[in-house]
């Protein structure tokens, strides 16, 4: 080794590298010279005698290739005699020798098995898949007559490696993306993140980051299913009392609010006693187009033969995302319960998500798609929803991933009414979250807008897609978008190039509440039961306070009820240089701050805030 | 004890219920295992709590994440 040439390998290293040696107990003997293969055999006591020194097993430099060395062990055909057969020059050749000689040595004295286990040592063909997509087929560098490479070309022929990761997932996913670093590394971080004992769960908002939505499963080339990890690791995280608390709340409480007598709503048309179906449009699309549904209803039951009954709820999907399983058990037999008093219809259903839930959840409910059944009807195109060739880009909900004939259905109504579709990266099985999915948009607001940037920058056009969230977050990033009912019943909008109306988070409570008010008087006569004392306060808000109560998720109803509570129990506190007043209230686990000042018309609100953390105080 | 109001920020609120100046006492505040004193402003009178909007949306937000974390 010592007659390297010093700067190729210099002495120092040897150094370094025999006193490492040293340190284990390694004895170093230089200065005698080994005998040839054939002269050495076993003495009475199995050791091989050079000199005046014995051994158990000896390795030899580079044999030649008629010794029959192992190609796994590297042992002779005399045993514990080691050997390569690297021709001389080839270093890593002879390293690698070396190296798999040495293993076989270690296991020779232990006297355990050679061969087990070792077929990932030298070349192996890997599982790693890398894309060879946009990379530049090219020539090596290194000649192969005998002649030596200069190093110019060592170093172009370096610059060669295109340094294999796969990766494939992260094209397609800001979560992947974001933290920088595999799912494979993702999963043991998690495992980590479930397992500790004391200490900070560093991993909770990565966790609580993702849209469950299976992009990453799809693609990948090992079939790693990220998702179920995830969706496993929340569930044990409630389960272990570890889930942070604010992380889904927010989500979990519209929940509540869908399946409360706010919206909820099971009935059959007024002279049946049960009905064959039942519109079920789930609790986002009430919320941002409330008057489509009216639209589908009455359509639906001049469409089929049978009496169509609707049921108004949430299919549970958001407690299923934030690892509530108790949450959403219940949620579900609530929905079983509705349904039974509608005499178990088939559900006919808008929404892409909900479909998944009822098609994975729901075993014992008859669902069908509404897409299939829009696309085939004549009575839906009337002539004036006929565009006249406008070019959108399709956006296929994530939920839609599984279910084809669904994004068909779309894809041909949306021909039907004039629209030519060009198609986004990342759709059909491969289809990508808005950040809806996995109740991210509550969880982690900030890469739910990364999420959103990226999607909406891949395509020029407006977009087009059949998920009423993604529509609302498209919008919200600027782009242009609709949900293809916007244009099948309001055509005009594209016509005239106007957007459809993205309401916030106070606005979709109202929305849905408005359709369940509208429905039970326009189809059956009754009346909204009644309401809470606080809701008849009336607020004036201007901009900047609609979008502080969105940037901090606090409902027009959370601010009612601290006025409410302000009024009757006449705690508050006023400013002297502005007279405004500053009342605080905590309906359930959030305190509430608002500063008002009351006027003739209701209550002009100048600031809104609240914390979690639980303030003792006197009364 | 850790006081994160000032003087500055209470100054020109009372309680409208007890038209009562505002002084700085010892309050616990908690939060899921965990529970803190600190010095907030409150009525001298009725004792409500006067907390600004700095202090819920920087230093209580940032405790609540780090003890949802733990
Ligand atoms: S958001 Fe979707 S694509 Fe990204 S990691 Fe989660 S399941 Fe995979
Ligand atoms: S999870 Fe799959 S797609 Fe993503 S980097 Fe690993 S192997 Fe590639
Ligand atoms: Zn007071």
């Amino acid at each position: 080794m010592r007659a390297f040439n010093e700067e190729i390998l210099p002495s120092a290293e040897i150094e370094n590298a025999i006193r490492l040696l040293e340190k284990i107990g390694v004895k170093i003997q230089t200065g005698f010279k080994l005998p040839q293969f054939e002269e050495l055999s076993h003495n009475d006591s199995r050791l091989f005698r050079i000199g005046d020194s014995e051994f158990q097993c000896i390795y030899l430099p580079h044999l030649s290739e008629e010794l029959s060395i192992d190609p796994i062990t590297r042992m002779t055909v005399t045993e514990g005699i080691f050997s390569g057969s690297a021709p001389v020059g080839h270093w890593v050749d002879q390293m690698s020798d070396g190296r798999r000689a040495a293993i076989s040595m270690d296991r020779y004295l232990q006297k355990v098995s050679l061969t087990a286990s070792r077929e990932n040592e030298g070349a192996y063909e890997c599982r790693l898949f890398t894309s060879l997509k946009g990379i530049q087929p090219s020539q090596s560098f290194i000649s192969t007559d005998s002649k030596r490479t200069d190093q110019a070309d060592i170093i172009k022929e370096a610059a060669r490696c295109i340094q294999c990761q796969c990766m494939e997932c992260a094209k397609g996913c800001e979560l992947i993306r974001h933290y920088q670093d595999s799912p494979r590394t993702y999963v043991r971080q998690i495992y980590n993140n479930i397992s500790i004992c004391t200490g900070l769960r560093q991993k909770n908002k990565m966790i609580n980051s993702c849209s469950i939505c299976g992009q990453c499963e799809a693609i990948c080339p090992n079939h790693i299913p990220f998702q179920k990890v995830v969706q496993e690791a929340r569930e044990t995280m409630v389960a272990t009392k570890k889930m942070p608390p604010s992380a889904f709340d927010f989500a979990l409480r519209d929940m509540a609010f869908s399946n409360s007598e706010k919206f909820r709503l099971a009935k059959v048309p007024v002279d049946s006693k049960a009905c064959k179906y039942a519109f079920f449009p789930g609790c986002q699309l009430p919320a941002s187009n409330p008057s489509s549904i009216e639209t589908i209803f009455s359509w639906l039951q001049n469409e089929m033969e049978e009496p169509v009954g609707i049921l108004l709820r949430c299919c549970g999907a958001i407690a299923d995302w934030a690892g509530e399983k108790e949450k959403f058990n219940q949620a579900r037999s609530e929905l079983l319960s509705d349904w039974e008093v509608l005499g178990k219809p088939e559900l006919i259903v808008s929404c892409p998500t909900c479909l998944k839930m009822f098609r994975e959840n729901y075993p014992e409910i008859n669902v069908r798609s509404i897409w299939p059944l829009m696309a085939k009807s004549d009575s839906l195109l009337n002539g004036k929803n006929r565009l006249n060739s406008i070019k959108m880009a399709i956006h296929d909900p994530c939920a839609s991933r599984d279910q084809p004939d669904m994004q068909e259905a779309v894809r041909s109504l949306a021909m039907k009414l004039g629209i030519e579709l060009e198609e986004l990266p990342y759709n059909r099985e491969l289809a990508t979250c808005c950040s809806y999915g996995g109740n991210v948009w509550n969880s982690n607001p900030s890469l739910s807008r990364d999420t959103n940037e990226a999607r909406i920058s891949q395509n020029q056009s407006d977009y087009l897609t059949y998920c009423i969230m993604c529509r609302d977050f498209f919008l919200r990033s600027g782009k242009p978008a609709y949900h293809i009912l916007d244009i099948l019943f309001d055509p005009k909008l594209m016509i005239e190039h106007r957007l459809p109306i993205r309401p916030d988070y106070s606005m979709r409570h109202e929305n849905r509440t408005r359709v369940k008010r509208h429905l039970l008087k326009q189809y059956w006569r009754e009346e909204m039961p009644e309401e809470a004392p606080y809701e008849d306060i009336q607020l004036i808000l201007n901009d900047p306070i609609r979008k502080l109560m969105e940037d901090r998720m606090i409902l027009e109803e959370d601010i009612r009820q601290v006025l409410y509570y302000a009024k009757e129990s006449g705690r508050a506190m006023i400013n002297q240089e502005t007279g405004h007043y500053l009342a605080h209230f905590k309906p359930s686990c959030v305190t509430y701050w608002v500063e008002y000042l009351p006027k003739e018309d209701g209550f002009e609100v100048f600031n809104v805030y609240s914390h979690r953390m639980v303030v003792e105080e006197g009364n | 004890m850790a006081q994160y109001v000032t003087e500055e920020e209470f100054v020109h609120w009372r309680c409208a219920k007890c038209n009562s100046e505002l002084e700085l006492r010892k309050v616990v505040v908690s939060y899921l295992d965990g529970s803190f004193p600190v010095e907030l402003p409150v009525c001298k009178v009725c004792g409500q709590i006067f907390i600004p909007e700095s202090l819920a949306t920087q230093k209580m937000l940032e405790i609540e994440q780090q003890m949802e974390d733990k």
